[in-house]
Parts: C-alpha cells; sequence; structure tokens
C-alpha cells in the first residue's frame, strides 16, 4: 500500500461494508460459538427479533421520536444561543476576552453531572432533557464557533477593506461566509455528542425514549433488546450524519474544491 | 509632462515597529517623500525587506505611518479605502465566490444594483481574457488567473490611484511576462495612476513610467529614474539597446544595496 493513495468508490464502500460484515462475524463466533453466555451477551440473531418485538408489539417507535426530538429541540436551542456568541467572539476581541474564560470553563463541567441539579430545577419532564443537551452542547458550539470565524487569513480582510467594505460588512461579507462550512461541520460533530447526553439524560428519571428502553431492558437481563437500542442509535447517527455531510456538500460546493 | 498635477503626494512618510520585548525598535521606512503624478506608473524597486511594501501599505491605509502623511488628490489619507486598489502578492480572491462575484464585490459594498453589478464584473472579466471563467471559483483558476481576477477586481471598483503589492511574484516566468502586458495594455489604454512595487528589475522598466530606487532596510528612496521607452511597448523592448542599458545602471543600484543589506 502506498501512503495516501486514494482508492475507487466503489472498493471504497466494499471496504466499509467489509468492515461491519467482519464485526458482526466475530460478534456471532464469540455468541452461537459459546464462547460468551447468553445472558450477558444476545447474538445477532436474538437481537435482530428482539428488535422486532420492540417496534411491533412495544412501541419502541415512538421511544426513538422522543430521542430524536429531544436531542434535535436541545441542539437547535443550543445553536441558537451559541451562533451570535460564537460569531461575535470570533469576530470581536473584546467580545472574546469577555467570553472565552468562562466558557472555556464551562465547557469542562460534565453535562451528565448537572442531572441530578437539572431535576431539581426543572423536574423530569422534557425541560430537564432539553437542558442537558443544551448544556452539554452550547459551551462547545460557542467555543468551536468563535474558532471558526477568528481563524481567517489576515489579507483577505484586508482585501475586502481596499475594496471599500466597512466593518459590518467584513464580518458579514468575509468572516462569516469563510467560516460557514466548518460552522456546519461543527454542527454536525456537537450534533454527535449530543447524542450521548441525551441517552444518559434518558437513564434517569424517564419514562419514554432510547435510554428509557435500555434501563429497563437492563432490569429484565435482554441484552438483545439493549444492543437493538445501541445499534439503532449509531444508524440514526450515521444517517444524520451522512445528511449533513450531503447538505453541506451542496451549501458549500467551493469549500471541497 | 503633466508632471504639475500630483495625484498623490508621500510627504515623509516613515515607518517605525515598535520594540519587541524588551528589543530595539525596528525602523522599517525612514522618512520619504514621493509624488506621483496623475496616471503615472510608478514601480519601486527594491532588496527583500526594505520596506517598499510598508510603504505602499501605508498608502493604502493597511498600517499606519509613524510620522508623516500622504495626501491623495489634495485630502489626507487614512485607513483603507475603495479610492486605492490593491492587488496583494499572496492570493485573497473569496474562494466563497465566482470570479464575477470577486470582481463585483467592491461595487456591492458602494450599492450598485446586481444587474449592473454583474455587466461591469463580465466586462472587466473579458478584459482580463476570463470571459470563459465568470463562473468559476478561485480554486479551479491557476495562479495567473487568480491575479488577474484580483487586478479586475480593484480596478472595476474605479479607484483613484491602483496599488500593486509584487502582484506577480509567485508567478512563473512565462506567466509573469504575459501579466506585465496585459497590465500595461490596460494602463495605456484606461490611463489609471499606478504604484506597482517589485523586487524584478526587468518588471520594473517593463511596465513603469518612472522607477523609484529604494536602499536597503531601513528603505529609502535612492533614485528616481524615468523610463523613457515608447508606448506601447511590445515585450521585444526587452533586447532594445535603452532598456538593456537601463536595466544594467538599475542593477548597480541594486547590487549596492543587497551588498550593504548584508545578504
Amino acid at each position: 500500500m502506498k501512503p495516501l493513495q486514494p482508492i475507487s468508490a466503489p472498493s471504497r464502500i466494499a471496504y466499509g461494508i467489509a468492515f461491519f460484515v467482519l464485526f458482526v462475524a466475530l460478534w456471532s463466533v464469540a455468541t452461537f460459538g459459546g464462547y460468551v453466555q447468553k445472558l450477558f451477551l444476545a447474538d445477532p440473531l436474538t437481537m435482530v427479533g428482539e428488535g422486532y418485538n420492540l417496534l411491533g408489539r412495544y412501541g419502541f417507535a415512538f421511544d426513538i421520536m422522543m430521542t430524536v426530538w429531544r436531542v434535535v429541540g436541545g441542539f437547535v436551542l443550543a445553536v441558537i444561543v451559541a451562533l451570535p456568541l460564537g460569531i461575535m467572539m470570533g469576530a470581536y476581541k473584546p467580545v472574546e476576552a469577555f467570553l472565552e474564560p468562562f466558557v472555556s470553563f464551562a465547557r469542562y463541567l460534565p453535562a451528565s453531572a448537572f442531572i441530578p441539579l437539572l431535576i431539581l430545577w426543572a423536574g423530569i419532564g422534557e425541560a430537564q432533557k432539553l437542558l442537558v443537551i443544551f448544556i452539554g452542547s452550547v459551551f462547545q458550539l460557542i467555543l468551536m464557533i468563535a474558532v471558526a470565524v477568528g481563524s481567517i487569513r489576515r489579507d483577505l480582510v484586508d482585501a475586502a477593506y481596499t475594496l471599500g467594505a466597512t466593518d459590518t460588512s467584513v464580518v458579514r461579507r468575509v468572516l462569516l461566509p469563510n467560516a460557514a462550512p466548518d460552522i456546519a461541520e461543527i454542527f454536525r460533530l456537537v450534533l454527535g455528542w449530543a447524542w450521548t447526553y441525551v441517552i444518559v439524560a434518558e437513564l434517569i428519571g424517564s419514562s419514554s425514549g432510547i435510554g428509557h428502553m435500555i434501563t429497563d431492558s437492563q432490569a429484565l437481563l435482554n441484552t438483545g433488546q439493549i444492543i437493538f437500542g445501541i445499534i439503532v442509535i449509531g444508524l440514526i447517527g450515521l444517517i444524520s450524519d451522512f445528511l449533513f455531510k450531503a447538505v453541506n456538500q451542496r451549501l458549500f460546493p467551493w469549500a471541497r474544491l | 509632462m503633466g508632471q504639475a498635477v500630483s495625484k498623490l503626494l508621500i510627504e515623509n512618510v516613515g515607518k517605525v515597529f515598535p520594540a519587541q520585548r524588551g528589543g530595539q525598535p525596528t525602523r522599517a521606512l525612514m522618512p520619504t517623500a514621493l509624488n506621483v503624478g496623475d496616471n503615472d506608473f510608478i514601480t519601486i524597486l527594491g532588496p527583500s525587506g526594505c520596506g517598499k511594501s510598508t510603504l505602499l501599505r501605508i498608502i493604502g491605509g493597511l498600517e499606519t505611518a509613524s510620522e508623516g502623511r500622504i495626501l491623495l488628490d489634495g485630502s489626507a489619507v487614512s485607513g483603507p479605502g475603495a479610492d486605492r486598489g490593491f492587488v496583494f502578492q499572496s492570493y485573497t480572491l473569496f474562494p466563497w465566490l465566482t470570479v464575477a462575484q470577486n470582481i463585483a464585490f467592491g461595487l456591492r459594498e458602494k450599492g450598485v444594483v446586481e444587474r449592473e453589478r454583474l455587466d461591469i464584473a463580465r466586462s472587466w472579466a473579458d478584459r482580463v481574457g476570463l470571459s470563459s471563467f465568470v463562473d468559476h471559483f478561485p480554486r479551479q483558476l491557476s495562479g495567473g488567473m487568480q491575479q488577474r481576477t484580483a487586478i479586475a477586481r480593484a480596478l472595476a471598483n474605479d479607484p483613484k490611484i491602483l496599488l500593486l503589492d509584487e502582484p506577480f511574484g509567485a508567478l512563473d516566468n512565462q506567466t509573469r511576462a504575459l501579466m506585465q502586458e496585459m497590465l500595461l495594455g490596460i494602463w495605456e489604454r484606461d490611463q489609471k495612476t499606478v504604484l506597482f512595487v517589485t523586487h524584478d528589475i526587468e518588471e520594473a522598466i517593463f511596465v513603469g513610467s518612472r522607477v523609484v530606487v529604494m536602499s536597503a532596510r531601513p528603505g529609502r528612496i535612492k533614485a528616481d529614474i524615468a523610463v523613457d521607452l515608447p508606448h506601447p511597448r511590445p515585450y521585444t523592448i526587452k533586447t532594445s539597446p535603452e532598456f538593456v542599458a537601463l536595466k544594467e545602471r538599475l542593477v548597480e543600484e541594486i547590487r549596492a544595496e543587497v551588498m550593504a543589506s548584508g545578504q
């Protein structure tokens, strides 16, 4: 293999699928071969069967919907707050000096550690779930957006000024379009992190959602259901990733040149 | 000649960079005076690090002078503005805009309506030979094409003066020669006032009507030589005896400076 040598699209897909096949094969060997007890790890077929049960008999689709709505809701709230703040921080140094130390501190506060507090403040309803995701993503978003907006080549800004641009149009017509593809990529990344927070939020004090199903299944020692739940999360992540990439490519064709 | 009207007056403009970490302040540019007549094409020639780019950036408003002042059409310059077009050595097209949108950037700032913006952008793209690339993004263009777009972008604003900071410095020799001819062609037709910074002696003579030679750091003007070559100038002029004589003279001037700066 030559370093960095590109490969064709079909073989890229084939390689990608091959690993999934290998993964399921190893899993099958471990479970069907009797190397791992059923109690600890369900085999792939049981998992599929449990999935069918969950979806057909226990209304798991509703849980999935709830979880997706919580992630998207909390994430959108975080974006609404983080986007203007991040842009201001990236563009204006005094704003950065004012907010950066606090935001840097706040982003290391683990969102999951807030859950007991949030239950105290907001109860165990939807507001608490949204808040966990909001806290988990907003500080990350602010900092990353600020970096994306601030990392522009100085000479592009100079060029804009010599073409008669005002301070606000430098932000609007230079800093923002320059950072836009990076910001879209940041959304994709942080949405992925938001998924881990939502499950944690649902593990504690929840009556619906994928995380809630997983705790229920744990009580019943149904590892097939747990694994099915985890795989569903992975699949949703894969789909949202794919959608984000497709949209980004459409919106910012120049960034890929 | 038309020297009576001064377009741009540079009055004892100097630059000192402040001391860093307890060191000494660095003087990049001695107080420099220069009169630029209307429609002059002045090339500023000097060894690297002589402060010629600093001078140009001060005129462009991208840097502040430590002393002196600059008058454009009688009014003092402070900060960058659309009246002074600037072309950089680095590629500074906005990568998210097409060639036409890049050329129209300044027009949009001025509030020109979209239809007219695009017309002007197209006609400038045509003039720099990029009419079939108006919808391309900068990353799809060669270095020479990007610099042609950058020149069109600066000129579409119809600035009072065009400032070029080693615009062809990153290009290969063949492309560079073609770009020089193109720029000269535009100047011969439009009679713009141009300040062109370069370290290439041949380039300085070929495009300029005056060559200002700067000394090694701290920079000051060492010689101001008129280039009395006829217009239009074909590229073959580079082998004419007058051209060669001028070149020899400038080589000596520059050589002394490079030796002085210890490079």
